[in-house]
């Protein structure tokens, strides 16, 4: 036994790497870590709370184009209310808040932007809204240009995201003439770029075309824009074409972006999980 | 030998809090990626025992994957490039050994020695970071280009930064 000690006193230096490597390997390859607790990821709250403050100091160089931006985003939201309102024939007054409530399915929240990586092949957004805000793990989440990512992780002051930016991430798409589903995915490199797959041969795309989510798995609502399509490659050995798209939302300059709640997702998951 | 952890202690604060406030804006061209944090491990004393050394590493490397959400991929990455610089520094040990409270920095070492020394140090951190984040190789031309321009990088802002932080070493002189 004393040999033993000996033994491993002798290399402890040898022993100390073996261990320490040991445990970071056990958390890299066990994600439910990162997953299951908001202490340790980027929303943990010192490491946030640091973050926001560098936020904040850049924010203040943003300004001008934030600003615009919102301002072309209200544009655009008044001309959808009045379009809608002639197609429904009747004009929904501010008034009729209970009404709203009672036919509204999803609910957006404004959050802002803490902390956000677009150069890593793994990146993540952390966001100033937690758990204390009604943040949930698995809700979407959109910029005013497009969609962003999902929630991956809450304490109870933030949120880390999992951006579209993430090799692993897959999300369900459609192109916007023939309504063909296709899968977004990113390649690893250029925050502009990402790729469409499952497009099979016989679809005609067209450079161009937007490509908005297709809503299906209930995180984002039907239509929201992803990106447009930037080049096809129909020339391949596989089945499917190779197609780029470029981004709807410019990851490297966002401040600001909206969690989506689906206050219908949970009674739609409760009847499909027989199915599956 | 107390002042000497009080400076360390200091020194820990003012690197891993800069790499919070400036680590993801430290990016050139997709490829090269700046780590300051790296800066404080690489100028720990000579004299500081193997042992405490890799436990410094684990806990500054995981301190910066909380704020990248990669847990385990900095510690991992920092407790090895300590441990290869244990061996590392006796393979460059220069003729008639190390002075005593050496520091292994650009000034006292001069600036050829450091090259040889970190250099090959970041190539050991960045190899297992990207190359470990990329999960296979699939990426693997990308991520070779990724650990040579981040090291090239990162040894840039580190050479910037000893030069700003420690400039004097009068105490540690004498």
């Amino acid at each position: 036994m004393l040999k033993i000690f000996k033994f491993v006193y002798k290399y402890r230096a040898f022993f100390t790497f073996l261990v320490l490597q040991i445990v970071a390997l056990v958390f890299i390859f066990n994600n439910s870590i990162i997953h299951s607790s908001g202490f340790f990821n980027s929303s943990n709250r010192t490491i946030a709370s640091i973050s926001s403050f560098s936020s904040a100091m850049k924010d203040y160089f943003l300004l001008g184009s934030v600003n615009d931006q919102l301002a072309a985003e209200n544009a655009f939201l008044r001309e959808k209310i009045t379009n809608q309102n002639f197609q429904s024939g009747s004009v929904i007054r501010l008034d009729e808040k209970e009404n709203i409530r009672f036919n509204q399915r999803m609910s957006y929240r404004t959050a802002k932007v803490v902390n956000n990586s677009v150069n890593r092949f793994t990146n993540f957004i952390t966001i100033g809204l937690g758990s204390k805000d009604g943040i949930a793990v698995g809700m979407g989440v959109i910029g005013p240009d497009g969609v962003v990512g999902k929630v991956k992780a809450a304490s109870s002051n933030f949120a880390t995201v999992t951006s579209l930016l993430h090799t692993d991430m897959y999300l369900s798409a459609i192109l916007e003439n023939s309504e063909t589903l296709c899968s977004i995915n990113w390649p690893g490199i250029d925050s502009k770029y990402g790729q469409a797959l499952h497009l099979p041969k016989h679809v005609k795309i067209e450079i161009g075309e937007q490509v908005l989510t297709s809503g299906f798995s209930g995180v984002y609502p039907r239509g929201i824009p992803v990106g447009v399509v930037e080049d096809v490659d129909a020339a391949s050995e596989s089945n499917f074409q190779e197609v780029k798209i470029r981004y709807s939302t410019e990851f490297r300059s966002l401040s600001y972006v909206y969690v989506i709640e689906n206050f219908l997702l949970e009674e739609r998951n409760s009847l499909e999980a027989p199915i599956n | 030998m107390r002042i000497s952890n009080i400076r360390l202690f200091i020194y820990f604060m003012l690197y891993v809090t800069l790499e919070i406030l400036t680590g993801t804006s430290l990016v050139a061209y997709h490829y090269a990626f700046g780590f300051i944090y790296l800066g404080f491990l690489i100028l720990l004393p000579l004299e500081i025992s193997v042992v405490w050394g890799l436990l410094i590493s684990f806990v500054t490397g995981l301190l910066v994957d909380v704020y990248y959400s990669s847990l385990g991929m900095h510690a991992g990455a920092s407790v090895l490039m300590f441990y290869f610089r244990t061996q590392w520094l006796s393979v460059i040990t220069p003729r008639g050994g190390y002075d005593q409270n050496a520091l292994p920095n650009a000034k006292m070492m001069g600036s050829k020695w450091f090259f040889y020394y970190a250099f090959p140090l970041l190539l050991v951190h960045h190899s297992y970071l990207f190359f470990v984040e990329a999960g296979s190789l699939a990426l693997f031309s990308q991520s070779l280009l990724k650990v040579v321009f981040s090291a090239i990088f990162t040894y840039i802002l580190i050479l910037i930064f000893q030069y700003l932080f420690h400039s004097s070493y009068r105490e540690s002189r004498l």
